[in-house]
C-alpha cells in the first residue's frame, strides 16, 4: 500500500531550515515526525510518495536534513528504493534531494 | 498628590544650582557644549550636556562607499570606547542606502551590549533621504519624538529576528511579488528568493555565534521597491561573526599564508564547501544562494564580511577591505526582466 504526503499540505507551506533549534519547519521536525516511522520496521518496502509541490520554497538545509538525514539513519539505498518524488513546479528538485540522498555521510 | 517639582524645596534646590553654573559661565570655566564639539570643561561639570558630533558620509552606503563608511565607523567606535556620548549627524546626507540603516541599528545593538546607550542623532535633511530613512521601519527601533510613521507602500520594513522564520520569509517574497506583480507562487524566481532569505536566517542562528546563547544573536532584513528600476532590493545582516571566520580553514590559510580572504569566501560561495562543521553534508548554504544569481533570478549580489567585498558581477575577484567588517550583509535585486 503506498503512502501519500504533501509537504505543502500535511506539514506547511514554509518549510524552514535544517534543526528545530533554528526555527519553525525544520527538516528534522518534518523527517522526525512524518518519515521516520515508516522506516522503523526493517521489512517493509511499501513506497512513500512525496509531493514537494505547493510551497513557497525550500532551503538547501531543509531538504538535505530531512532526506539526507534520513538516508543517514536508514540508509541511501533503502531511502532511494521506498521514496518517490512528485515535483511538477520545479522537477530538478528531485534531482536535487537525491543528489543529498547519495552524498549523505 | 503635589508633584515633587512643584515643591517649594525643589524650587530652592533649582535655584541653588542655576546660581553657582551662572557663577562659572561668569568666570569662563565652562563653555556650554549641546549641539557643539566639546571645546572643554570642568572635572565638576556634569557630562549630561557633552556629546562628541560624528558626521556621517553624505554617500550614507556600505554598497557604494564602503571605504569611507568604514572610517566613519572607526571614528564611532573609538568615540564609544573613550566613554563619550555619540550624537551622530545626518543633515548633510545626499544618498543612503538601507544597508547602511540596517548596520547603524546593528552597531548600536553592540555597543549596547557593551553598556554604552548614549547615542542620539538626526535625520537627513535631504528629503528623500529623509523618508527612506524613517519609512525603513529605523525609528521602529530607537527612541524618537517623530510618532508614529504611515507606512510606505514601496518598502517592507526592518524586520528582526534570531530564528529562522519561514513564515516572514514568506511575507517578504508576497512583498516583491506583489510590487513587481509576479504570481504569488510556484515560480521558480520566488522559490529562488525563499531560499535565499531562509539560508540567512539559518545560517545565523546556527554558525555565526560560537556561544548558543549569544544575547546579541539577531539578524535584521529590509526589502525595497525601486519603481523606475523595477526591481525590489533585498539587504539582510547579522552580527555575528561573519562568514568567512566560520568557514573551516586550512591550517596554512588560517595562518594567512596561502589565499586572501576574497578568494576564500568566493570558494565558499561558489561551491568548494568549507563548513565550520566538518561535517561533509553541511555547507550547501552560500553555494545555494550564489545559484540563485547564476541561474539570473537574482542580479547585483553583494557580500560583505570580514574582509571580503564581494560584489558580483562587478568585482568577480572581490576586494580586501581596509578594516574588519564585524558580521555578514547580503544584497542583491530582484528584477522583473
Amino acid at each position: 500500500m503506498s503512502i501519500i504526503i504533501s509537504i505543502a499540505k500535511d506539514f506547511s507551506e514554509t518549510p524552514g531550515a535544517r534543526f528545530r533549534k533554528n526555527g519553525s519547519f525544520s527538516g528534522e521536525e518534518f523527517r522526525e515526525d512524518y518519515l521516520e516511522k515508516y522506516f522503523l520496521d526493517e521489512k517493509d518496502s511499501s513506497e512513500i510518495e512525496i509531493n514537494l509541490d505547493g510551497v513557497a520554497g525550500y532551503a538547501t538545509s531543509f531538504l538535505e536534513e530531512t532526506f539526507g538525514g534520513l538516508a543517514r539513519k536508514f540508509g541511501k539505498d533503502k531511502v532511494l528504493r521506498r521514496l518517490k518524488f512528485i515535483s511538477e513546479e520545479d522537477p530538478l528538485l528531485i534531482d536535487e534531494i537525491k543528489k543529498y540522498i547519495k552524498d549523505s555521510e | 498628590m503635589k508633584k515633587y517639582w512643584k515643591s517649594s524645596k525643589y524650587k530652592k534646590y533649582q535655584r541653588k544650582k542655576n546660581r553657582k553654573t551662572l557663577k562659572k559661565i561668569r568666570k569662563g570655566k565652562y563653555k556650554k557644549a549641546v549641539g557643539r564639539d566639546v571645546i572643554g570643561e570642568t572635572k565638576s561639570f556634569k557630562t549630561k550636556l557633552i556629546r562628541k558630533i560624528i558626521q556621517v558620509p553624505d554617500n550614507f552606503s556600505l554598497k557604494n562607499n564602503i571605504d569611507e563608511m568604514q572610517e566613519f565607523f572607526m571614528k564611532v567606535n573609538k568615540t564609544v570606547n573613550n566613554k563619550k556620548k555619540v550624537f551622530l549627524d545626518l543633515s548633510k546626507v545626499k544618498y543612503i542606502s538601507p544597508d547602511a540603516i540596517l548596520y547603524i541599528l546593528s552597531m548600536m545593538d553592540v555597543f549596547k551590549n557593551r553598556g554604552f546607550t548614549d547615542f542620539s542623532g538626526n535625520a537627513p535633511n535631504d528629503p528623500r533621504c529623509k523618508d527612506l530613512f524613517i519609512e525603513s521601519g529605523f525609528y521602529d527601533y530607537v527612541s524618537s519624538n517623530l510618532g508614529k510613521q504611515k507606512p510606505n507602500k514601496n518598502i517592507l520594513s526592518i524586520r528582526t529576528g534570531v530564528d529562522a522564520d519561514p513564515k516572514l520569509a514568506n511575507k517578504i517574497v508576497e512583498f516583491a511579488s506583489s510590487q513587481l506583480k509576479l504570481k504569488m507562487r510556484g515560480l521558480k524566481s520566488t522559490k529562488g528568493i525563499f531560499r535565499i532569505v531562509v539560508e540567512c536566517m539559518a545560517n545565523t542562528r546556527e554558525h555565526a555565534y560560537t556561544l548558543q546563547n549569544d544575547y546579541n544573536s539577531k539578524w535584521r532584513i529590509i526589502a525595497v521597491y525601486f519603481p523606475h528600476d523595477k526591481k525590489v532590493n533585498f539587504t539582510f545582516l547579522d552580527n555575528g561573526k561573519g562568514i568567512v571566520k566560520t568557514i573551516k580553514k586550512k591550517w596554512l590559510e588560517s595562518m594567512g599564508i596561502t589565499g586572501n580572504d576574497p578568494s576564500l569566501l568566493k570558494s565558499a560561495f561558489e561551491g568548494k564547501r568549507r563548513s565550520r562543521t566538518k561535517e561533509i553534508y553541511r555547507g550547501r548554504g552560500l553555494p545555494a544562494i550564489y545559484k540563485v544569481f547564476d541561474q539570473k533570478i537574482i542580479d547585483n549580489l553583494l557580500i560583505i564580511t570580514n574582509k571580503p567585498f564581494l560584489s558580483y558581477p562587478e568585482n568577480n575577484q572581490g576586494k580586501e577591505l581596509n578594516h574588519h567588517f564585524s558580521g555578514a550583509l547580503l544584497s542583491w535585486d530582484f528584477i522583473l526582466h
